[in-house]
């Protein structure tokens, strides 16, 4: 299958700290992929350097078959951005807005389709987008950008700042209205929820590297949750593949493991727990297991908290 | 797309060149004596905008100096507003995702810039020239030969332009830092003014610096992070 995007081995460092190291991503043409990862875990520079807004420093980016560094304007307007925070001019009105932004388009600029979409969220084209909410800028700009009819739309943290009726309105004009046939998306979140009505595709990052890249139903039924129960202490964990954090409360040990299969079975029976069982994860805690640090909840409450407080021991994270 | 541009360009910056307009209005007004009084009355608290009227326009008055003051001020308005306000309200990711060469759009920025600084800065000078040529409006003689050091002045202020430009474009940890290319487009604006033979030397000089401060603003628009 063709990717819509690809990159190899696509790096940035600054000040000699790399913030994305060694990026090989490929997103098939067609698909939606959602990019995960946590604040700073540098989604929006790799959104930035597939873009051509920031510029890497080692790796090769290719958009639509074109390698980035030669990417001809034709195939550039078949290209659309919405970056962070749905950056539009303020003083336009939406009407001035879509004009301006048709003018880069000519022949490809769907008028009748925008103005749709100006309908159904009851926008007016006089309305001045300073004047907006951001739920509506962010419809606006949405709308901006596929009044064009693009192939490629990227899409960097579009729901960031929006509250909850406005992100699930946004959600729901991005399900109806941008996906059609043979129309790559890639958009980058943080909030579970949001990818996982959209996204057939997700890659997770983490500190710069990407950990996960693979279909999402997949990423739900591959990483499961194994507690170990100890008479006494739990020995340390010397660790399997697959392995993606290990950990100690108290008296048990938890496993966040990928494909659980018999050979990571045989490691556990290894330890001899008093006993032990193995629970499937939603992808919130899958994400959460994959993209967290050795770092545990605060024991804020009492009880069961004191006792993670006490026993809490990260070992082996792979 | 590039008038779509162009025009997106005129309607931020025009107020900055309407706004010199007016200080080149009221500073009219006082040099012909045609201006309102109250228009007058407040002109003092504009830099040389209290001018005098004279008998020999252009000569005895200080209107090259205002032109070069208030153009400068201008230049250096619409060169920080069209480089470095974008990427301060992020637009500038919306900008540059437009299928233009990055290279077009700048200098479609650029233009635009320098059309409206050299028009607002030019309207003064044909103004006061026009006034100062028409018979009975003031004692001494005039040829429009005596317009040469407003003209100079007024070729000068792109120079202004295009560093402020290229300090706007340029990310710097210290403001101080940031404004070497303004600072630097200084000394050649001045010599142009200053030496002798403009055509053999302030010409030269002018576009030389001009190509090197476009150069830097290329160099600068495509390597920096967006």
């Amino acid at each position: 299958m063709t990717a819509a995007i690809a990159t190899e081995r696509l790096t940035k460092e600054y000040d000699g700290r790399r913030v994305v190291d060694g990026l090989d991503l490929r997103i098939p043409a067609g698909s939606v992929y959602g990019f995960l990862g946590r604040n700073g875990a540098g989604k929006s520079t790799t959104i930035k350097m597939l873009m051509g807004m920031v510029r890497p420093s080692f790796g090769r980016i290719e958009l639509l078959g074109h390698d980035l560094a030669a990417l001809p304007m034709e195939a550039k307007g078949r290209i659309a951005y919405l970056a962070e925070g749905h950056p539009l001019y303020g003083w336009m009105t939406i009407a001035e807005a879509a004009r301006f932004a048709g003018a880069f388009h000519p022949g490809r600029w769907d008028r009748a389709m925008f103005e749709r979409v100006l309908d159904h969220f009851e926008l007016s084209g006089r309305a001045k987008i300073r004047r907006l909410s951001n739920g509506q800028r962010a419809n606006v700009a949405l709308a901006l950008a596929i009044a064009p009819d693009p192939d490629l739309l990227v899409l960097d943290d579009p729901t960031l700042g929006l509250d909850t009726v406005a992100r699930h309105d946004f959600l729901l004009s991005m399900i109806h209205l941008v996906q059609r046939r043979g129309r790559t998306i890639l958009f980058s979140s943080h909030i579970l929820a949001d990818v996982e009505r959209v996204a057939d595709r997700i890659g997770v990052l983490v500190n710069g590297v990407l950990r996960v890249d693979c279909p999402t139903d997949r990423f739900k039924e591959a990483v499961s949750r194994v507690v170990l129960e100890f008479a006494g202490e739990p020995p340390a964990f010397p660790g399997c593949r697959g392995l993606v954090q290990a950990w100690q409360v108290g008296r048990r040990l938890e496993l966040v493991v990928v494909d659980f299969g018999p050979e990571q079975q045989a490691a556990v029976e290894a330890l001899g727990p008093k006993s032990w069982d193995v629970a499937g994860l939603n992808l919130e805690d899958a994400f959460v297991a994959y993209t967290r640090g050795p770092r545990r909840s605060l024991p804020l409450l009492g009880g069961v908290a004191d006792e993670a407080a006490e026993g809490s021991d990260d070992r082996g994270a792979a | 797309m590039i008038r779509a541009l162009a025009m997106k360009e005129w309607r931020e910056t025009w107020a900055f060149g309407a706004l010199a307009l007016g200080v080149y209005l009221i500073y009219l007004g006082n040099l012909t004596g045609l201006g309102e009084p109250v228009l007058r009355s407040v002109s003092w608290l504009i830099r040389g905008a209290d001018g005098k009227p004279t008998e020999l326009p252009f000569i005895q008055d200080n209107f090259a100096s205002t032109v070069g003051f208030v153009g400068c001020l201008l230049a250096i308005a619409l060169g920080f507003r069209q480089s470095a306000w974008e990427p301060h309200q992020g637009t500038s990711l919306y900008l540059l995702h437009l299928p233009l060469p990055r290279r077009t759009i700048l200098a479609t920025k650029v233009l635009t810039g320098i059309a409206l600084l050299l028009a607002c800065s030019l309207a003064p000078i044909l103004l006061y020239g026009t006034w100062a040529a028409w018979p009975r409006t003031h004692p001494g003689p005039f040829e429009w030969s005596m317009t040469d050091a407003a003209f100079r002045a007024w070729a000068m202020t792109p120079l202004v332009y295009l560093g402020a430009f290229a300090s706007g474009i340029r990310p710097a940890r210290w403001f101080g830092s940031r404004l070497l290319p303004l600072a630097a487009a200084f000394l050649p604006a001045v010599l142009t003014l200053a030496l002798p033979s403009w055509w053999l030397m302030g010409l030269p000089i002018a576009a030389l610096t001009a190509a090197l401060l476009w150069a830097t603003i290329v160099q600068e628009a495509e390597a920096r992070d967006y």
